[in-house]
């Protein structure tokens, strides 16, 4: 698709640059505009790209559809020219000739061929898949400077090659295990963003969302400003008043990991003082009217094992679905089954109680009386039993919204406080209706003219909801516990969204005790820094030196390529390739509510320069050296086919848990299994699938996306499905005894007390490592300039970096550094109980929480082949430990915060070995 | 005709879009900076609140920077826009401290790089040509005149048509920056500046900013 444009240029000298500055009358010979997909991040907004004489000179939003800002951009986006541009590139494939491996360690990359690269992975593969195809561990992150064929490449390659180890970059640290879970038990999607047009009061606990970072954040940039110019009361807890805080109507500071505390006490008052909830949907769309009996479980009917609720007219119990249910009890005693029964609401509502806004209070320093106001005003605003009417349908509508992300989830309650957040929005019935809290589109009914590119939230096991597609296991229905087989050992606890093993401490001991399975022999990492951006670099220096074979794909050097990687090869650049998703089709990063439907293209501005090449397509060529081909074919037909609404989201479990058992004539064949086709012929064939003949990819390039509008039932489409939430976790309690005995073999103890189906407050780890020497509270938070690591390579973001005083500076409240005798401009070293440091500047502020100390970003790089990056910020992940001391038992979280002690020191110790230009 | 700013405070997010936009548009060297972004706090803890100021050239109606340029380098176009011309500017620094919100640079370092000891990007290349800087000079934000003025050329209306738009207001991804001329009470900005009661920053320094931000 890029033009030759010299030879093409020829006839358009002269002609004038249109919307650039150009200064004088250079020779043009190539003005050309290209629409595609941001790779500046995980959102993927649509951008169109400015390409002048085979250069690309400029990135703008694209204003003509809704998958992004309109027209606007962040700065990671446009900056992503840089990396794109940046002399450090990887360029060839290449050998590590240094046969050492460490954080340190110099690669003394050799150029190598890519035959002779691909040749000798070929050979590893093949034996390892022939022996025991878990020896392959893989896994990656999407986004930054790297595509995001996160299912289509290596998941698909995963998944056919046969390996269960799957391992994202990322896991639980910047990564949200307790929000993906609670946002696909309760929205059946991703991830959750306040319906910013008609919302009145947000509460954001812990979430930059609408502050240009973090996913879909193009549109949430451009609503949620709409939504603040129009007087939206925009209520923030964080420790520290910078980007979400920045922009609250009420910056309310807190102490990391006690979110949960403050969402049950603001449900108590609802609940208990204020006698508020939305009643209709307690009884239609929560587990509220289940009656559970004396063993926290269930009152099940004998005959079908379904949950039994109680009838008030007709004074029986009836299952919960019976189509002659006149009306639910949700509160009272019933004997059922010969049992004490109660009503699930009536025994949450009880819960609660305990919850005082002065218990809260005492863990999160939000004063009692605030919570009480906020409320009271949540319960007003909540406008219980409005209804609006869009497009001809009558809806209700409940403009409050509470929402959670990294940073209120990222600590050992993760689960449960994320939970807590969600039950604001359940008892006043904020779900997935007009002003509530929405999930990223969980409802697709496929496009007009074909019907496909579908999905559907439905009811499962017990009426509960469950997402018609999901990126992980679905979290309804839960599996069952087994022993671990996997170094990630998630199959334990099927509510673990994300693992943080096996790069943990204490992952060796639990190997040990299961035998040791298996070796990982080799791993295959995409995009991500392992080192660097997950966790203690340490910790993951010990699991990483010891895989024999690691290969990496990536556009640039960091950490892990330089100490870990044997072979690098060298990929595209998001504005070098093509992309068919922006991520995992339809609900990652698409807008929400009544904003339209549109399908993005991701294809190349500039050819890719050099020996550069598309991972997706490097894959399938692997997979043709070791006869896999015809079997990645065949699994790309069934990804394809259920999402044109047959394959998956019929309801039936066993297909979303193995789709080589979904049945063969629901799959289209789009190719054919002894076909080799490229990925521009592949995204060809999918895009006619999926939006009809005349839409194929020439189509789509120019128009840049397939657009159709939204039906007001998929925007809101809460009450057009029959489906329930739990506001009880009875499945949480319910896997307790049986994870607890599938894990004496590995020696794991868990917090077994989270594993209680009341959503309850559990203080965090870190709070129970403060203490009189280690007194502060530690935590990383994401700069709106920054993503992951690489945006620390680009110059531009540098600039920008160095001009805001917070980025690469250490804050802390002015009072407490006072009281410290510390002052800005100090260089500072953190320690934690373990005898972790960090080191950094000071620099000091009035809106931090006097009991923190906080760090932007992944920063603090000293990766030799990415100059503008190192010695810049602190890296804060050296503080965290990571063992399941340190992870929610529910979802696998890891805790983010650290206990510290903050005293002054003369230089940067963590670089002492890093070899790099003296700091 | 007098081109202006209205930059609604309660939309913008301290991103950098606009700072980088600029950049990219005129391909400016490291260092230079036409549009920046002011951060800040006002208030005692826990009363504190975030500030964030999208800042550039004023294009003053008084501008001081005109008044005291020894070579008449410097002027005031009659739409308002403030410009420097670079065959005039000795380099003399007069207007850059002349200018009570610090919005002028001199271009010093001709060798400068982004990626520093290393090769020139293509970017870097390509921008040498599409829009030379000269060495020794005075830059400063021209509100993207290149822009207007060749939309206006091809019947294009500026703060309405992206291609005649100033660079950092198009890329807004919050929409925070309106674009248009003061000079007319039905403009966009003219409306807003008039409608949320705009204020200039620092009134007091007495220049008439073309440029206002509303709380």
């Amino acid at each position: 698709m890029v033009t030759k444009a010299k030879e093409k240029g020829k006839e358009q000298q002269g002609k004038p640059v249109v919307g650039l500055s150009v200064k004088g009358s250079p020779e043009i010979w190539d003005d050309t505009w290209v629409r595609t997909t941001c790779g500046g991040c995980y959102g993927q907004c649509a951008i169109r790209v400015h390409r002048v004489n085979g250069v690309i000179v400029k990135i703008e939003g694209e204003p003509d559809n809704d998958f992004g800002s309109r027209g606007g951009l962040c700065a990671k986006g446009e900056a992503m020219i840089q990396a794109l541009y940046d002399p450090n590139r990887y360029n060839y494939p290449l050998r590590r000739t240094n046969p050492k491996k460490g954080l340190f360690e110099d690669p003394k990359w050799k150029r190598i061929s890519w035959d002779e690269a691909l040749d000798e992975i070929a050979a590893r593969l093949k034996k390892i898949r022939a022996e025991n195809p878990n020896k392959l561990l893989h896994g990656g992150t999407p986004g930054p400077g790297s595509g995001p064929d996160l299912p289509l490449g290596f998941g698909v390659f995963g998944a056919v090659f046969g390996t269960k180890n799957w391992y994202v970059g990322g896991a639980g640290l910047h990564c949200g295990s307790g929000s993906h879970m609670g946002a696909g038990l309760y929205h059946a999607s991703w991830s959750i963003v306040p319906d910013w047009k008609y919302c009145n009061l947000v509460i954001q606990m812990g979430s930059n969302k609408g502050t240009a970072s973090g996913h879909s954040l193009g549109f949430n940039m451009r609503l949620s400003a709409d939504a603040r110019a129009r007087g939206m009361k925009n209520v923030v807890f964080d420790p520290i008043c910078n980007f979400g805080g920045g922009k609250a109507t009420e910056w309310i500071p807190i102490l990391p990991g006690t979110d949960g505390a403050v969402a049950l006490a603001m449900v108590n008052i609802i609940l208990n003082e204020l006698n508020v909830y939305d009643v209709e949907f307690i009884k239609k769309k929560t587990n509220g009217p289940y009656l559970i009996g004396p063993d926290e479980r269930y009152v099940r009917d004998k005959a079908t094992k379904k949950p039994l609720v109680w009838d008030p007219v007709d004074g029986r119990a009836k299952t919960f679905d019976d189509p002659n249910i006149k009306d639910f009890a949700i509160f009272g005693e019933y004997e059922v089954n010969g049992v004490k029964a109660h009503p699930a609401f009536q025994l949450v509502k009880e819960h609660v109680k305990k919850y005082t806004p002065e218990f809260a209070e005492k863990e999160s320093t939000v004063p009692a009386s605030t919570i009480r106001r906020l409320a009271k005003e949540w319960a007003e605003a909540a406008m219980v039993g409005a209804t609006i009417e869009i497009q001809g349908e009558k809806l209700p509508l409940r403009p409050v919204s509470a929402i959670m992300f990294r940073g209120g989830q990222g600590h050992t309650n993760s689960a449960h406080s994320y939970c807590a957040m969600c039950l604001l929005n359940a008892i006043v019935g904020a779900m997935d209706v007009p002003g509530g809290t929405l999930g990223w589109p969980a409802y697709s009914a496929g496009y007009p003219e074909t019907g496909r590119f579908k999905v559907i939230p439905y009811p499962c096991r017990d009426g509960m909801l469950t997402a018609g597609t999901f990126m992980e296991h679905k979290p309804w229905p839960v599996e069952e516990p087994k022993v671990p087989n996997t170094v990630l050992m998630k199959e334990l606890v099927p509510t673990a969204s994300f693992s943080p093993q096996p790069v943990t401490s204490d992952f060796q001991k639990y190997w040990d005790n299961l035998g040791r399975p298996y070796e990982i022999e080799m791993a295959m990492i995409f995009g991500s820094n392992m080192v660097r951006s997950t966790q203690n670099r340490e910790i993951a220096e010990d699991f990483w030196k010891r895989i024999p074979f690691i290969v990496c794909f990536n556009i640039l050097p960091n950490e892990f390529c330089e100490g870990f990687a044997d072979i690098v090869l060298p990929d595209c650049h998001p504005l070098e390739t093509y992309g068919l998703f922006g991520q995992h089709a339809p609900f990652f990063n698409h807008p929400i509510g009544m904003e339209g439907w549109a399908f993005p293209i991701r294809q190349p501005v500039v050819e890719p320069a050099y020996e550069r090449r598309n991972k997706l397509e490097v894959l399938w060529d692997l997979a043709d050296r070791i006869g896999m081909r015809q079997e990645m074919n065949q699994y790309y037909n069934v990804y394809f086919s259920s999402f044109g609404g047959e394959a998956l989201i019929a309801g039936d479990i066993e297909s979303v848990k193995d789709v080589k058992r979904i049945d063969p004539s629901k799959v289209t064949v789009l190719i054919k299994p002894e076909e080799k086709i490229t990925y521009r012929e592949m995204m060809d064939r999918v895009f006619r699938y999926y939006f009809g003949e005349n839409r194929g990819i020439d189509y789509v390039s120019k128009q840049g996306a397939v657009t159709w509008p939204k039906d007001v039932r998929e925007a809101y489409w809460r009450w057009y499905v029959d489906v329930r939430v739990p506001i009880f976790m009875e499945h949480i309690a319910e896997l307790r005894d049986e994870i607890k005995e599938k894990a004496k073999k590995a020696g794991i103890e868990l917090d077994w007390e989270q594993f209680t189906p009341f959503i309850s407050y559990f203080r965090p780890q870190v709070a129970k490592e403060l203490s009189e020497e280690y007194d502060l509270y530690s935590f990383s938070y994401r700069d709106i300039v920054h993503n992951g690591t690489y945006t620390m390579e680009l110059p531009w973001i540098d600039e920008v970096s160095h001009m805001n005083p917070y980025t690469y500076n250490i804050t802390m409240n002015r009072e407490t550094a006072k009281k410290k005798g510390l002052k800005d401009g100090d260089l500072i070293c953190l320690e934690s109980p373990y005898g972790r440091k960090t080191t950094g500047y000071l620099k000091t502020m009035e809106g931090m929480h006097p009991k923190c100390v906080a760090i932007a970003a992944c920063s603090g790089g000293w990766a030799k082949g990415a100059p503008i990056a190192y010695g810049k910020g602190t890296n804060f992940n050296i503080l965290l430990e990571s063992d399941f001391k340190h992870a929610c038992p529910v979802c696998w979280s890891q805790e983010t915060a650290m206990a510290v002690k903050v005293y002054k020191i003369d230089r940067r110790i963590e670089y002492d070995k890093a070899g790099g230009p003296k700091l | 005709m007098r081109w202006g700013m209205a930059i609604e405070l309660k939309r913008c997010i301290g991103c950098y879009a606009c700072v980088l936009a600029c950049k990219a548009e005129h391909f400016l060297p490291p260092g230079i900076f036409w549009n920046r972004v002011l951060i800040g706090e006002k208030g005692k803890y826990p009363a504190v609140t975030k500030l964030i100021y999208s800042v550039r050239c004023n294009h003053c109606a008084d501008p001081k920077c005109v008044a005291v340029c020894p070579t008449g380098a410097s002027s005031q176009r009659p739409d308002g826009i403030v410009v420097v011309d670079e065959d005039k500017c000795t380099g003399c620094r007069y207007c850059v401290v002349a200018c009570p919100y610090q919005m002028r640079q001199v271009y010093e370092d001709g060798d400068a790089q982004y990626f520093p000891g290393q090769e020139l990007t293509e970017h870097e290349k390509i921008g040498k040509t599409l829009y030379p800087h000269t060495v020794g000079v005075v830059e400063k934000c021209v509100f993207c005149k290149e822009r207007i003025d060749a939309g206006l050329a091809a019947g294009l209306k500026p703060g309405i048509d992206r291609d005649a738009t100033p660079a950092c207001v198009i890329v807004c991804p919050t929409k925070a920056i309106h674009f248009g001329d003061l000079d007319d009470p039905y403009s966009d900005v003219s409306q807003i500046i008039k409608e949320k009661k705009g204020q200039p920053f620092h009134p007091e320094f007495d220049t008439r900013p073309s440029i206002y931000y509303i709380d």
